[in-house]
C-alpha cells in the first residue's frame, strides 16, 4: 500500500531529480542517468543500492547497459527511454503498492525479428547478503561463485506431465532485510532468469521476449525491498499479493455462488446429486470430468463420432450425475442421445451444482488423430516433458499434447467453450494441469502472440502463457458481472478455485509441493482433491489391529486434516467428512477464513518454547484471522503477539479476540507496534484469532479487554480499557459478511461513523466501547427458529409453507423445505410416516403459528410492506422468509436450513470411500457409524 | 569364425577362476540411515532393504564395478498425529497393481542363509500394501552366477476369494548419464489385454523404446517371458526375467520415462489370479546380467542371444548367465509363409559362463525369397526362435 507519493523535481544546473516512494522503498533518479533504491525500512542492512537496465540481444550477444533518459511523467509516474541502435525502450516506474512497477514498452526499431533479454538488476549492494532466492522453494547460500536460475522448468510432476515453475523473483538478503527485483506473477512470458554475481554485488532479474520487426512489446517488472523478520520470500510474496490483489482476484468477488464452499470430488458428478446432502457438507463445485467423447472435441461433431481409435487403453463410462453412458456399446454410441443427455443434465444441475465443465485438459492435450488430422499445427512437440498421454484422460484413446493459443486448435476451442456455455448455460470450466513447463516450438510461434522467448533450441511459447490467455478468454465469454463464467484449476496458473491434486495424507506431495504450489495459489480459494484418508497407506498394518487402534487412529488423522485445511486454506471433501463430523463441524469456520483469504506471511512471535506446529493467517488490517494448532498431546500456553506494522500499513493497532460462535473474551496488551495477548492453546483444537476492531495507538502501552457475544442475529464487541492515560483514537470497525454495523457506543453514547471508522473518540482508563452488529439475514435468534414447530412430538412434520397464489418462484423455492424433511426422513432424523410439509398457496397474508411465509420481490401479499428482508417471526408465531430476489431468496434459505440443522442434526457416518474401504470399516467395526464430535468453537457446550 | 571374448575386466577373474571360485557371501550393513542385508558372488552384489518392501535398493555387477540400480534413498517422515510416514526410492520391488502403492513398507526377515554355494535371505510381510495378501519374498544369489533370483508366495489370507495383481516395478539403469534402451518382446495383432488397450504392433517382434520414443507410458503384450535393458556404454544386458506362465491370459510389459532425463523403469504386471481363501501362489523372478552383449534378441534357459542378419551372414554373440557347458547349436531359417526350415549350420560353443561370449558368424544359406525366422536348438535340446531379426529375401 502506498504510504506517500513524491514527485520532487529539483532543478539545479542541468539536472533534475525525480523520486517515487512507497511505504518501504524509494526510487531516485539523480538526474543524470543514476536511479538508485534506497531501502526506508527502519530495521535493515542495506540502504542503497543503483539500478541498471541491460538489454541482451540473441541469441549470441552479451548484455549492455542501457542509457536511460528521464522524461517529464505524470503525477505519480518517472519515465524513463532508452535506445540502443536496435530497440526503443521506454519506462513507466510508478509505485504499486509497497513496490515500484516498472512498465515498460520495448520497440524493435529494426527490419528483422529481433530476440533480447531486458534485464533490470540490483548493484552496489553489501557485501553481508548471504543468501538467494531464485524463485522456487528453498534459498541458497551465497558463495563465491554467481548464482543463476535460468528459464521457468522447474521439477517436473509425473502425473501432469509439466513443472512446476518459480515465483517470478529474484532476491538476496542479509540477516534483516534484503532486495528483490522480478516480474509479475501471471504475466506472459515464458522465459526469465533470476541470478546474484557477488563479485559486483548484482542482484539480476531478465525474461526474454521475440519482437518482430517494428513490433512493440509490452511487460512488467518489479522492485521492492523485503525484511526476513517472518521469511524473506514470506515477505515478498505478502507484498505481491497486497501490491497487485488484481491478480489472484476471483470473478464474481465475495458473490461468486460456486467457490467459496467445499469440492464435491465426484459425488454431483459420479451420482445422482443430493441438495440436502450437499449443503450439509458445504458443497458448491463440481470438477465435472471429460463430457465428451474425444479429447479435443468438446462440442461433439457429427464428422468426428465415428471412427477408428488409434489405441483404446481403457473401457469409457460417463456419468451425467449418476446417469452412466458410455461409448462402448451401440446402444449408447449415439451422437444425439449423447448430446441431448448432456445437454438435459448440464441445464438442470450445472448451475445448481457447480459442474465446472472439463475443457479437455485446460485445451493442452487433444485426441492424436484429431490433432494430427486437423490441428498438426497445434502440437507441442516438447520431448522434455510428456508428449503422448497414454492413459488418461478421456481414457478413450491415445492424446497428444497441443497449445490453445494462436494456433487452429485454440480457434476451435474457443469457439468450442462460447457455445457450450450458451448451450449447456455453463457455470464455469475445469481446467487440468494448469501447469507451464511445456514448450510450444510450432508455427505458429511465428505469430505476434504474447510470451514469446527464446532458447538455444530457437523461438517458443511456454503452455502457461497459453492458459491463462485461455482463463481470460473465459472469463470474457460471458459479460454480465453475475454471469461471468468460474474457472477451476488444477494448478498453479490464473484461475477462480484452484486445485490442489493430493490428499492431505499424501503428505510426500505436500513436501514437494508446498509452499511454492501455495504461494501461487494466494488468497484464492481452493480445495484438495485426492483420495482422502489413504488408509491403507498410512496404517498399512491396521489388519493387525484391533478396534482401539482405529478410535485412537481415527480422530487423529481428521484433526491433521483439519489443521491442514487451515494451514493451506484449501478445502477437504466428503471423503473425510464421512464418520468424522467434527470435519462438519468446522465447515463455517474454515469457509470463513477462505473468505478471507490466506496469506502467507505470518508476524507472529511467540514466547520462547512454545511449539506451534501448524499456524496460518487470512485477511489483513481489521479483518485478519490467525489460526494457531497445536497437534502435540499437552496444551501449550504463553504469549503471542501478532505485528500490527505487518499487518496493514495505516499505523492501525488491532485488537483481537478469540474467534468463537457464541461468546469470547481476551485481554489485549498493545505494546509497541505488538498486540499482545496471553494464549492456550489446547491439544488438537484450533485456535483462531479474530480481529475485532483497531485504534491509532498513543506511544505508551494499552490494555484492553475484548469481549464478544454473538448470536444468529448479532454480534457485539465490548473493549474495555483499563490502566491506561487518556488518548484519542478513531475506532476502524470490521465489515462482517451478512452484518451491518448498527451502532459504535463509548460509555453508552452512540459516536458517529464514517467509512468504516469512528470519529475521534477519548479513551481513557475505565472506558467501554460497544460494537452492534446486526444480521443482515436474520432477524430472530437461533434459539426461535429451532424451537420453531417444524415438526410436532411425534416427530412428524407439522408446519405449512405459504406462497402468494400463482408466485411459481416462490413455490420452487418452497419445495426446499420439502427436500429439507425428505432428506431428514430418509436419514431417520425424523420419523419415517412423517408427511412432506405442505405448500400452499394464499392471497393474503397470515403468518399463523406453524407457517412459513415465502416471499420474493417485497410486498407482494397486502399487508407485507412493512416486513423486514430476512427470516423473521411474526407477532403470532409464524416464520417469515422474505427476499428481494430469487437468488437472496435461496441463499436466505441455505442459511436457515444451516441453523435448522442444529435441531436436525444429521451425522455422516463411515461409509465406503476412495482411500477408505468398507473392508477397513467392517474390521474395526466401524461401517456406517461415526466418532462423536466436540464442539470447540463454542463457550457453552 | 568362432571368437571367445571375454570383457577385459573379467579376464584376470575368469583366469583365476580355473584354479578357484568365489564363494558367496552373506552381510549385514545399512544404507540411508535403514538395515539392509547384502548378498554377493564373484559377479554381483544385491543388497535388499527390509525396510522397503525387502526391495533390491543395489545391484552392482563387481566385474565392471556398475551399480545398476537408481540410488537408493530412504527417510521417515514425523508427524504428531499421523503415524511416521517412511518413504524410499527402490530400484527393485514388487507392487500390487491398481492400488496406490507403498515403497518403505517394512518385511520381517524371517531367516537368512549362507554357504558357499547359495545366500539367500527371506522375507514376510502378512498384509502386504495394506491388503489381505501375505506376502513371501526370498531373495538368492548362487556361486558363479550372474543372476539374482526372487521367488515370491502370495497368500490370501481373506475370508473371501480374491484377485491379486503383483506387478513387478524394476528401475535400474546401465548409465546414469544416459537413458537405457529397453528392448521389450511384445505380441502383435494385441489390441487389449483384459480391459487395458494396449500398445499395437502388427506382429510379433522386439520393441524397442528408448529416448526417440516420445511416449512416456508404454503398456504391451508380452511375446516372451523377459524383458531387457541395454546402453552402448556397458556392452552389458540386465534382463527381467519370470515364467511365461504368470504372464498368460493377462500379464503386460510396462515401461514409463522420464521425458528429458534418464530414468526408464522395465516393468512386469503378472496375470491376474483369484485366489480361495487360504490359497497361494508362488512367482519367480530373474535379474539376469549377459556381460558381453552389445544386444539381447532372445533368453534360452540360462543363454543370452544377441543376433544380426548381415549382409550375407548370421552373426551371433552368445553368453549365459550360468554356466553352460560346451555344445553345439545348430541355426535354422523357418519360413514364415509355408514353415520349411531350412539349415543355416552349427557351431560348437565354448564354455558359456558370464563374462565369456562366444562370438560366431554362419552364412547365409541361399533361400526362397520369403521372409525368414532365425532359429536354433542346442544340444541340450534347447530351441528357441528369434523375434527379430528376420531374414527376407526378395
Amino acid at each position: 500500500m502506498l504510504k506517500k507519493l513524491l514527485i520532487a523535481v529539483l532543478c539545479a544546473a542541468n539536472a533534475f531529480a525525480f523520486a517515487l516512494e512507497t511505504s518501504r522503498i524509494r526510487l531516485v533518479h539523480d538526474g543524470k542517468g543514476g536511479v538508485k533504491l534506497e531501502n526506508l525500512q527502519p530495521e535493515t542492512d542495506w540502504r542503497h543500492a543503483s539500478i541498471q537496465w541491460r538489454m541482451t540481444i540473441g541469441p549470441d550477444g552479451a548484455p549492455a547497459v542501457v542509457s536511460m533518459t528521464p522524461e517529464s511523467g505524470d503525477a505519480g509516474e518517472l519515465r524513463l527511454t532508452g535506445r540502443t541502435g536496435k530497440v526503443l525502450w521506454r519506462i513507466t516506474l510508478r509505485p504499486k503498492g509497497t513496490m515500484i512497477e516498472a512498465v515498460s514498452e520495448l520497440t524493435n526499431l529494426t527490419g528483422r525479428e529481433l530476440w533480447i533479454e531486458p534485464e533490470i538488476n540490483a548493484t552496489a549492494l553489501p557485501a553481508a547478503f548471504g543468501c538467494f532466492w531464485d524463485g522456487f522453494a528453498g534459498l541458497r547460500e551465497i558463495k563465491q561463485q554467481s548464482i543463476v536460475r535460468k528459464g521457468i522448468k522447474g521439477e517436473q510432476e509425473r502425473h501432469v506431465g509439466a513443472s512446476n515453475m518459480p515465483f517470478p523473483v529474484a532476491a538476496a538478503a542479509a540477516a534483516k532485510g534484503g532486495v528483490f527485483l522480478g516480474g509479475v506473477p501471471f504475466d506472459p512470458f515464458s522465459y526469465a532468469a533470476a541470478g546474484y554475481d557477488p563479485k559486483e554485488q548484482k542482484l539480476s532479474y531478465s525474461i526474454r521476449l521475440v519482437a518482430a520487426p517494428g513490433e512493440t512489446i509490452g511487460f512488467r517488472m518489479t522492485a521492492g525491498a523485503a525484511i526476513t523478520a517472518y521469511g524473506l520470500q514470506e515477505n515478498i510474496i505478502q507484498q505481491y499479493y497486497e501490491s497487485y490483489p488484481e491478480c489472484w482476484e476471483v470473478v464474481q468477488g465475495q458473490d461468486n455462488p460456486y467457490v467459496w464452499g467445499n469440492h464435491a470430488h465426484y459425488l454431483n458428478w459420479w451420482s445422482q446429486p443430493c441438495a440436502e446432502r450437499s449443503r450439509r457438507l458445504g458443497i458448491t463445485i463440481e470438477w465435472s470430468y471429460c463430457p465428451y467423447k474425444r479429447s479435443g472435441d468438446m462440442l461433439i461433431r457429427d464428422e468426428l463420432w465415428d471412427y477408428q481409435q488409434k489405441n483404446p487403453f481403457r473401457d469409457r463410462v460417463i456419468r451425467f450425475g449418476g446417469i452412466q453412458t458410455s461409448f462402448t456399446d451401440s446402444k449408447n454410441n449415439n451422437i444425439d442421445e449423447f448430446r441431448k443427455l448432456r445437454q438435459d443434465r448440464f441445464r438442470e444441475l450445472g448451475r445448481k451444482y457447480g459442474w465446472m465443465f472439463y475443457n479437455t485438459t485446460a485445451g493442452t492435450w487433444c485426441e492424436i488423430q484429431l490433432a494430427q488430422e486437423k490441428y498438426p499445427d497445434s502440437i507441442t512437440h516438447d520431448k522434455s516433458v510428456m508428449y503422448i498421454l497414454n492413459s488418461w484422460s478421456t481414457a478413450h484413446d491415445q492424446e497428444i499434447r497441443v497449445f490453445p493459443m494462436g494456433t487452429s486448435f485454440a480457434k476451435v476451442f474457443e469457439e468450442d467453450m462460447t457455445i457450450l456455455a450458451k448451450e449447456l448455460d455453463l457455470p464455469g470450466f475445469a481446467l487440468d494441469c494448469a501447469y507451464g513447463g511445456a514448450f510450444y516450438r510450432g508455427p505458429a510461434v511465428e505469430k505476434q502472440l504474447p510470451g514469446r522467448a527464446w532458447d538455444e533450441e530457437g523461438k517458443f511459447i511456454d503452455q502457461s502463457v497459453a492458459i491463462n490467455h485461455q482463463i481470460d478468454f473465459i472469463r470474457g465469454i460471458n459479460q454480465k458481472p453475475d454471469r461471468k463464467l468460474t474457472t477451476f484449476i488444477n494448478g498453479y496458473l490464473k484461475g477462480d478455485y484452484v486445485m490442489a491434486e493430493a490428499s492431505y495424507l499424501d503428505t510426500g506431495k505436500y513436501n514437494r509441493w508446498m509452499p511454492l504450489l501455495r504461494w501461487y495459489i494466494g488468497p484464492r480459494p481452493g480445495c484438495v482433491h485426492g483420495h482422502g484418508y489413504l488408509f491403507n497407506q498410512v496404517a498399512p498394518d491396521w489388519r493387525n489391529q484391533k478396534p482401539e487402534y482405529f478410535q485412537e487412529l481415527m480422530p487423529k488423522l481428521s484433526d491433521y486434516i483439519i489443521f491442514s485445511q487451515l494451514r493451506y486454506g484449501l478445502t477437504t471433501s466428503y471423503l473425510t467428512m464421512y464418520g468424522t463430523p467434527q470435519q462438519v463441524y468446522v465447515i463455517p469456520e474454515i469457509l470463513e477464513l477462505m473468505r478471507a483469504g490466506w496469506q502467507v506471511e505470518i508476524p507472529m512471535i511467540t514466547e520462547p518454547g512454545m511449539r506451534i506446529p501448524f499456524s496460518a493467517r487470512y485477511g489483513r488490517g481489521v479483518d485478519s484471522y490467525f489460526f494457531l494448532g497445536n497437534s502435540g498431546n499437552q496444551p501449550v500456553n504463553g504469549m503471542i503477539g501478532f505485528d500490527n506494522t505487518a499487518l496493514n500499513e495505516q499505523g492501525w493497532t488491532i485488537l483481537f479476540n478469540r474467534k468463537m460462535r457464541d461468546f469470547a473474551q481476551i485481554d489485549n496488551l498493545l505494546e509497541s507496534n505488538f498486540t499482545r495477548i496471553n494464549t492456550e492453546l489446547p491439544s488438537r483444537v484450533p485456535v483462531i484469532y479474530e480481529a475485532a476492531a483497531a485504534i491509532k495507538k498513543p506511544t505508551a502501552t494499552l490494555s484492553c479487554r475484548v469481549k464478544t457475544t454473538r448470536t444468529l442475529h448479532s454480534v457485539r464487541h465490548e473493549l474495555a480499557w483499563t490502566g491506561n492515560d487518556a488518548f484519542s483514537s478513531p475506532l476502524l470497525l470490521r465489515q462482517l459478511r451478512g452484518f451491518k454495523l448498527r451502532e459504535v457506543r463509548v460509555d453508552g453514547k452512540s459516536v458517529a461513523m464514517s467509512g468504516g471508522q469512528t470519529v475521534p473518540v477519548r479513551i481513557a482508563d475505565g472506558t467501554r466501547v460497544e460494537i452492534e452488529y446486526a444480521s443482515e439475514t436474520f432477524h430472530v435468534p437461533a434459539e426461535v427458529i429451532t424451537a420453531f414447530p417444524f415438526t410436532d412430538n411425534g416427530g412428524k412434520v407439522s408446519f405449512k409453507v405459504m406462497v402468494p397464489a400463482g408466485a411459481a418462484q416462490e413455490k420452487t423455492l418452497a419445495e426446499r423445505f420439502q427436500t429439507y424433511f425428505t432428506f431428514c426422513r430418509d436419514r431417520k432424523i425424523i420419523v419415517a410416516d412423517s408427511p412432506e410439509p405442505v405448500i400452499e398457496e394464499v392471497s393474503a397474508f397470515n403468518p399463523a403459528a406453524g407457517t412459513v411465509s415465502l416471499m420474493i420481490g417485497g410486498g407482494t401479499l397486502p399487508g407485507t410492506g412493512n416486513v423486514p428482508d430476512g427470516v423473521s417471526v411474526s407477532t403470532h408465531g409464524g416464520l417469515v422468509v422474505k427476499a428481494a430476489t430469487t437468488a437472496e431468496a435461496d441463499a436466505m434459505l441455505t442459511a436457515l436450513f444451516n441453523v435448522m440443522d442444529q435441531r436436525y442434526e444429521y451425522v455422516f457416518p463411515f461409509s465406503w470411500v476412495m482411500g477408505l474401504h468398507r473392508e477397513v470399516l467392517v474390521h474395526f467395526g466401524m461401517f456406517n457409524k461415526a466418532f462423536p464430535y466436540q464442539r470447540y468453537f463454542e463457550a457453552k457446550q | 569364425m568362432m571368437r571367445y571374448l571375454m570383457t577385459g575386466a573379467l579376464l584376470t577373474l575368469t583366469l583365476s577362476s580355473c584354479v578357484r571360485t568365489v564363494d558367496c557371501g552373506l552381510a549385514h550393513s545399512s544404507t540411508s540411515g535403514t538395515p539392509s542385508i547384502v548378498l554377493s558372488n564373484r559377479y554381483l552384489q544385491a543388497e535388499t532393504v527390509p525396510a522397503a518392501l525387502g526391495g533390491v535398493a543395489g545391484l552392482r555387477w563387481l566385474p565392471g564395478n556398475l551399480e545398476m540400480m537408481i540410488p537408493f534413498k530412504y527417510s521417515v517422515e514425523t508427524h504428531d498425529l499421523i503415524p511416521d510416514r517412511p518413504s524410499a526410492t527402490v530400484g527393485g520391488k514388487i507392487l500390487i497393481w491398481g492400488r496406490q502403492n507403498l515403497m518403505a513398507q517394512p518385511m520381517t526377515v524371517t531367516g537368512t542363509s549362507s554357504n558357499p554355494e547359495k545366500c539367500g535371505v527371506e522375507f514376510v510381510n502378512p498384509y502386504y500394501q495394506g491388503t489381505s495378501w501375505r506376502l513371501e519374498r526370498r531373495i538368492e544369489l548362487e556361486r558363479d552366477t550372474a543372476a539374482l533370483v526372487i521367488e515370491m508366495t502370495v497368500i490370501n489370507t481373506a475370508a473371501e476369494p480374491a484377485t491379486v495383481t503383483l506387478w513387478e516395478n524394476l528401475v535400474a539403469q546401465l548409465d546414469a548419464e544416459k537413458m537405457d534402451a529397453v528392448i521389450i518382446p511384445v505380441r502383435g495383432q494385441i489390441h487389449k489385454v483384459g480391459s487395458r488397450g494396449v500398445q499395437f504392433f502388427p506382429e510379433d517382434t522386439l520393441f524397442i523404446d528408448d529416448a526417440g520414443v516420445k511416449t512416456q507410458v508404454i503398456f504391451t503384450a508380452p511375446a516372451r517371458n523377459w524383458i531387457a535393458r541395454r546402453n552402448p556404454k556397458t556392452n552389458l544386458i540386465l534382463a527381467l526375467r519370470t515364467n511365461m506362465d504368470d504372464l498368460l491370459p493377462q500379464g503386460l510389459f510396462y515401461v514409463w520415462k522420464q521425458m528429458g532425463g534418464v530414468i526408464h523403469s522395465m516393468e512386469i504386471i503378472f496375470s491376474p489370479i483369484e485366489l480361495a481363501p487360504g490359497k497361494s501362489k508362488d512367482y519367480r523372478l530373474e535379474y539376469m546380467v549377459f556381460a558381453g552383449l552389445t544386444d539381447l534378441k532372445e533368453i534360452c534357459g540360462d543363454i543370452g542371444i544377441n543376433c544380426e542378419a548381415g549382409s550375407g551372414t548370421l552373426d551371433f554373440q552368445m553368453t549365459a548367465a550360468r554356466k553352460i557347458a560346451a555344445q553345439s547349436v545348430t541355426i535354422s531359417l523357418i519360413n514364415d509363409t509355408s514353415g520349411t526350415k531350412i539349415a543355416a549350420g552349427s557351431h560348437p560353443l565354448s564354455v558359456l559362463m558370464s563374462g565369456i561370449t562366444d562370438e560366431f558368424s554362419l552364412p547365409l544359406p541361399t533361400l526362397p525369397p520369403g521372409q525368414y525366422h532365425i532359429s536354433g536348438e542346442f544340444d541340450d535340446g534347447a530351441i528357441f526362435t528369434l523375434l527379430s531379426p528376420k531374414v527376407k529375401i526378395r
